[in-house]
């Protein structure tokens, strides 16, 4: 994988015009009663306890082009969370403006910032979703995070 | 009472304690039979909190396969309200997402008293259409029906509590609403935005 130039500041906050992937395991995704799976559920971006973000990979902090991008973003995000090759979540792709948006609609102040680690260098943290309720998050996993890939 | 908070989103607070007996209204909404099997319900969900059938289990596939047990277990008392081929449905989705292939750390199996009130919600629906489940990371189990833009997911919370979010298309519009309730108040909830939509075939 090689990384593009310029963009490994940790902590810093990511473009407007950039995007940012999550995986949804298994368990957090929307099907429909035939098991097909459509989205992801609310609950695919609800923080953990204790969980101070929500953890994302910074899709053009990779060199490529768009699909190169989010290919390398996949694979820095399956071998630093450890997926396992056969494990069936998605991968949801969301634009940091229509986040911005979505969550100010909701008077949610979030921030998208780089925090680069030892095993994916595109690591970023979207931070004040801790005040995010269920509606907010509803609406970022059907109209933000609504680009799938396996 | 309901009340909304400042997101739009509604709270209806608990007319009745948290696991305890059914109120008159829930004994009227249902035959003599079913009520026998909800308190039974309440019965169980008053026993000690934990993962479905988990006693000494450690490891992960075995506190899984024993979660697993144990839901299948539960769901052989409520079996008479069940069709073979939704139980047959139900069991092949408990499974796949307890796949310890999909586990992510910190996850947990079902969890007893979500599954108890997704059992519960079950009986009070009845509805045709079937749900996608998904699980939460605390163990609660979620039913979601989704028809395009019209989505209704349900997260089944212990004790008979239930979590939904709900988007709907009324006009041009997409409307949108999150609530807790107890399962006997979910109709109510959602009665505004005609929840036939969701559990209705065709």
């Amino acid at each position: 994988m090689i990384l593009a130039a310029g963009f490994a500041v940790a902590n810093k906050p990511i473009p407007d015009e950039h995007h940012v992937l999550r995986y949804a395991a298994w368990g957090r995704l929307r099907r429909d009663e035939d098991g097909q799976v459509i989205g992801i559920l609310p609950q695919a971006l609800r923080l953990r306890d204790k969980e101070p973000y929500l953890s994302v990979t910074w899709v053009e902090f990779f060199q490529g082009n768009r699909n190169g991008k989010i290919a390398n973003a996949i694979t820095a995000t399956r071998a630093s969370i450890g997926i396992k090759a056969q494990a069936k979540g998605i991968f949801a792709l969301g634009n940091v403006a229509a986040l911005h948006k979505t969550c100010k609609s909701q008077a949610v102040s979030a921030q998208v910032l780089h925090k680069k680690t030892a095993s994916n260098p595109g690591h970023s943290g979207i931070y004040g979703l801790d005040k995010a309720e269920n509606n907010l998050l509803s609406l970022l996993a059907d109209e933000v995070f609504s680009e799938l890939y396996p | 009472m309901t009340r909304f908070t400042s997101s739009g989103n509604f709270i209806i607070s608990k007319q009745i304690p948290l696991g305890v007996n059914l109120t008159e209204l829930m004994k009227n909404a249902v035959s003599p039979e079913t009520n026998k099997l909800l308190e039974q319900a309440v019965f169980d969900s008053s026993r000690s909190s934990s993962d479905i059938g988990v006693s000494e289990a450690t490891s992960l596939e075995d506190r899984i396969y024993q979660a697993l047990a144990g839901a299948k277990i539960l769901t052989s008392t409520f079996a008479m309200h069940l069709d073979d081929d939704w139980r047959c449905k139900l069991f092949s989705q408990l499974d796949s997402l307890h796949d310890p292939i999909e586990w992510e750390e910190g996850d947990k199996p079902i969890q007893k008293e979500s599954f108890i009130t997704f059992l519960r919600l079950w009986l009070f629906i009845r509805p045709a259409k079937r749900p996608g489940l998904g699980l939460s990371f605390n163990g609660n189990l979620i039913a979601a029906w989704t028809e395009g833009q019209n989505r209704l997911t349900i997260e089944c919370l212990p004790n008979d509590a239930v979590q939904f979010v709900l988007s709907t298309e009324l006009g041009k519009r997409i409307v949108r609403t999150a609530g807790d309730c107890d399962v006997d108040q979910l109709l109510a909830c959602l009665g505004p935005y005609d929840p036939g939509r969701w559990f209705r075939r065709g």
